[in-house]
């Protein structure tokens, strides 16, 4: 016999004040009557009762006493250890997937409804009778491991709160079932969700589904996603992907937000089931010291408010690192020391190392081929002025004319190079692609190339053909155009979207940096300052941007649900059945625990003292 | 104790008078001063029978009806004469007794003390000598002899001050006072709730053995016959003080009424037998109901 609450041991002191009222109650009440003799011999009559009447005061007392203790022993809560080894397991599955914040036509979520469904079995827990806690959003979790403990489960069950994330319910069965195996006595899932699983899979213990949900109309956002545009570094393009899960056709504004200030606003119609994309070109790139979030709204009002809205970060413009290898050229360093998007660094021909290139988004030879340079080794990303990695053939061309400028070329873009005149050309022949690398000619004088850029994978290079200071391009607007479009594209800038999380993805934390657990999603709270920060990896389970912290300026990580899974709500719920009374063990040996039993046993007592009492059988 | 305003007061009056007139018409035939008596040997006039209790006079006896009979009985001979008529009044502690529930009712002291001055007023308007005697445990004080309605006043006046008197019942006491004072015999009205624990059937045949008509009026409150507790009691008798410890319940209770009846029952019986009038009078009962039955069963006036 195992007592789960001893504690209650302590209410036997109040036997003795039990003792004490019961003396007190005895006194009786006085009345006066005419005379005695009629009242002596009907006693007389009786005197044969004397005997019990004297220990009725005994026996009435002894009733309450027992009554009591019965209380007691109730409150204690026994159990019989066999019946806690024996007794029936259950493990609780409790849905947390985005899907559950649904809010249902009586104004309660799913998640409130199965919360209160969960707390009705969890009322159910004993001794013989021990719950564990499983709680899905992206995969299971053990919350509560089995217990028998009321109170413990109930606490926990408070601290339960809906996710973001979606996830498979398969994995929770899957691991409940594992769970339940080591048990002794009979098994069971109880599974509450939005809806019965189409397959469940195959457990050996006994699945009772609970399907809180209704089928819902819904729209939602299911990806949002921005990408800088490599043709115009200085905006990007974001793109939207809207989709009706309803049944009726849906009218609804996209606002578009920049941290909290509108960009845009689209009006959309969406029919019933039909999915949309939309793109938004030239959105500007913020700053670098700027927060970047982007946000999408649809003003549309739904069963589900958390997919109405996406998050997004912007690209934020990039700062090159270059490194200027060259004698000395005025008008190159000048340029670069004004470009804002770069940050060079100089260094002679005799102080450049190749090692230096690993560190520089473009390396700048001017005039200069590092010795043993082969295109095929060396890695990084080159621009060559007046010297060629390529070789040349021919006589230097004299005067050469700016006939061709490929004007969708990034690095020759919006740049006006004609009538530029240059005293002489080195007669380089556009290479052959070969081993992955890819040629072009952007900048040509007839036939003669006279700016080769190539192209493999990742890394790029770009080479010249003349001498800069032998023309007058440093003096026209097109010089800094021209070196500043040719390195931003050497500099390796793709055209990438920014990344976006799933809520419940693992996002892995670079070193030296970390996240602030907590998301934000309004515009008016700065920062995540007072958050205790996470590092290595992260796992977000709310919708919203993360703020990410360390080495370097402020970054942020904005994480969504987007998943059809979790919008399309129009999957009806299976049955609004109440909680199921489970029976302790697989056996029939008690079908009460024994607390309820004493109860009844007290309860019987109190019933028959009241009917004893009333027929002054007792005190 | 309740004063002439509340007790006797003029509705009580117009009541005794209204009382007279029906006697006066229920007993047609009556002549002023001209009552016929029981008392034995004053008039040649048979009457009646009745049988033989000791002190009744031997030469009264019928032989031949013994003959007969082989039982002993007594003529009775009509004896035209004023009637003494003699009331004793209980004032034990026991007759002033209220119910708990009722502590503004009127005792059953008060009751008798109304049917006393009814039952004296019917007398004196009859020239019929009325005397009254209080008592409790011993005799506690005496009207005196009254004659005609004139001395209604002195009646009034005496029940009204009765003495204080906590006492028990002994009505021994007080019918041995009166049969060694009285010279003259005749008819005696008991008015108690006779809760003697010495019995009331010596006093009674004291009485009768004293040659006096006796009539028995046994006052009671209904909540004596049929008391309505419930849960533990503590029981003080109003007249010694003797306490008990109950508890109330449906069978006690019947025993209770078990016993009160059977007393009641053997008291009735006792006077059926020795020719006493007995007549029980509740608390709620209209005292003129009470006069009238006590005049036509006690049969008062012939």
């Amino acid at each position: 016999m195992t007592w789960l609450q001893p504690w209650s041991a302590w209410f036997l002191a109040g036997v003795p004040v039990i003792v004490l009222l019961y003396f007190l109650r005895l006194k009786r009440r006085p009345l006066t009557v005419s005379t005695l003799m009629f009242w002596q011999r009907a006693m007389q009559e009786s005197g044969h009762r004397a005997f019990f009447q004297k220990f009725r005061h005994l026996f009435s007392l002894l009733l309450h006493l027992l009554i009591f203790l019965l209380l007691l022993g109730a409150l204690a809560r026994p159990v019989f250890d066999r019946g806690i080894l024996e007794g029936s397991a259950t493990v609780l599955i409790l849905d947390t997937r985005a899907r559950m914040q649904a809010v249902e036509p009586g104004g309660h979520t799913r998640f409130e409804t199965a919360l209160q469904l969960a707390q009705d079995y969890a009322r159910q827990a004993g001794g013989a009778r021990e719950f564990a806690l499983l709680t899905l959003a992206a995969a299971p979790t053990v919350a509560v491991p089995f217990t028998g403990d009321e109170k413990l489960l109930r606490s926990a069950l408070t601290h339960v709160s809906p996710t973001d994330a979606t996830g498979g319910i398969a994995s929770a069965i899957t691991l409940a079932d594992a769970l339940l195996a080591a048990r002794k006595g009979s098994h069971r899932i109880v599974l509450i969700t939005a809806s019965a699983p189409d397959a469940p899979p195959k457990t050996a213990s006994e699945l009772i589904t609970h399907a809180v949900g209704t089928s819902l109309d819904n729209v939602a956002i299911t990806r949002f996603a921005t990408r800088p545009l490599p043709a115009n570094p200085e905006t990007s393009e974001v793109l939207l992907e809207t989709q009706n899960f309803g049944r009726t056709p849906v009218h609804t504004d996209v606002e578009l937000a920049f941290d909290g200030r509108p960009l845009e606003v689209k009006p959309l119609t969406l029919a019933p089931g039909e999915r949309r994309l939309d793109v938004f070109t030239s959105v500007p790139r913020p700053a670098l010291s700027a927060r970047v979030w982007l946000t999408a709204k649809l003003t549309a009002t739904d069963a589900l408010p958390l997919d109405n809205i996406a998050y997004a970060t912007l690209p934020p413009a990039r700062l090159n690192r270059v490194l200027l290898v060259s004698k000395g050229n005025t008008f190159l360093e000048k340029l670069l020391g004004v470009d804002a998007a770069v940050k060079f660094q100089f260094v002679t021909p005799d102080a450049y190392q190749p090692v230096m290139n690993e560190k520089f988004g473009a390396v700048i030879f001017d005039g200069f081929v590092p010795a043993g340079f082969d295109l095929e080794k060396s890695a990084g990303n080159f621009l060559f002025l007046n010297a060629m990695p390529f070789g040349s053939k021919g006589t230097p061309i004299d005067q050469p004319v700016v006939t061709d400028v490929d004007a969708a070329h990034p690095a020759t873009r919006l740049v006006s190079l004609h009538n530029v005149t240059i005293l002489h050309a080195k007669p380089i022949e556009l290479p052959a692609a070969h081993d992955g690398w890819t040629f072009t000619a952007p900048l040509r004088s007839a036939e003669h190339p006279l700016l080769i850029t190539g192209e493999r994978g990742r890394q790029r290079i770009a080479a010249l053909a003349f001498d800069v200071l032998e023309s007058d391009l440093p003096l026209r607007v097109a010089f800094p155009l021209l070196i500043h479009s040719t390195v931003q594209w050497l500099a390796g800038e793709r055209a990438d979207s920014s990344p976006v999380f799933a809520a419940g993805d693992v996002v892995q934390i670079p070193p030296g940096k970390s996240v602030a657990p907590t998301p934000l999603t309004s515009s008016l709270v700065r920062t995540a300052e007072g958050q205790t920060s996470v590092t290595g990896f992260f796992q977000p389970l709310r919708n919203g941007f993360y703020q990410v912290t360390g080495d370097g300026p402020v970054g942020w990580i904005a994480v969504n649900t987007f998943s059809a899974a979790e919008s399309d709500l129009r999957v009806a719920g299976g049955s609004n059945a109440p909680a199921a009374s489970l029976p302790f063990s697989a056996g029939a040996f008690h079908r009460w625990p024994p607390w309820q039993w004493l109860a009844l046993a007290a309860l019987v007592l109190i019933v028959a003292e009241w009917w004893l009492f009333h027929r002054r059988k007792t005190e | 104790m309740s004063t002439r305003a509340s007790l006797f007061d003029s509705a009580f009056l117009a009541k005794l008078e209204q009382l007279h007139l029906l006697t006066k018409r229920i007993f047609r035939g009556e002549r002023r001063a001209e009552r016929r008596s029981r008392q034995t040997g004053a008039s040649l006039e048979f009457a009646d029978y009745r049988e033989y209790t000791p002190g009744d006079e031997p030469r009264s006896i019928d032989w031949n009806a013994y003959g007969r009979l082989e039982r002993l009985f007594v003529k009775l001979h009509e004896q035209e004469q004023d009637l003494p008529v003699t009331f004793l009044v209980d004032c034990s502690a026991s007759m002033r007794w209220l119910p708990e529930e009722k502590p503004d009712a009127l005792s059953k002291f008060d009751h008798a003390r109304r049917l006393c001055a009814a039952l004296a007023y019917i007398a004196l308007a009859n020239l019929d000598r009325v005397d009254i005697h209080f008592f409790a445990a011993s005799s506690l004080g005496e009207l005196g002899v009254a004659r005609g309605k004139a001395q209604f006043h002195s009646v009034l006046k005496f029940l009204d001050a009765p003495p204080d008197a906590d006492g028990p019942t002994r009505l021994l006491n007080a019918v041995k006072s009166l049969t060694q004072r009285a010279r003259r015999r005749g008819l005696v009205f008991v008015l108690s709730d006779l809760f003697d624990p010495r019995g009331c059937e010596e006093p009674l045949s004291l009485l009768r053995h004293s040659q006096f008509d006796v009539h028995v009026l046994q006052i009671l409150a209904p909540e004596e016959l049929a008391p309505v507790l419930a849960g533990d009691l503590n029981l003080h008798e109003i007249e010694d003080g003797t306490v008990m410890d109950i508890t109330a319940n449906d069978k006690l209770l019947r025993r209770y009424r078990e016993e009160i009846t059977k007393f009641n029952d053997a008291l009735e019986s006792f006077c059926l037998r020795r020719g006493i009038a007995f007549a029980q009078v509740m608390t709620d009962e209209p005292f003129e109901n009470v006069v009238l039955r006590a005049l036509r069963d006690g049969v008062m006036i012939r």
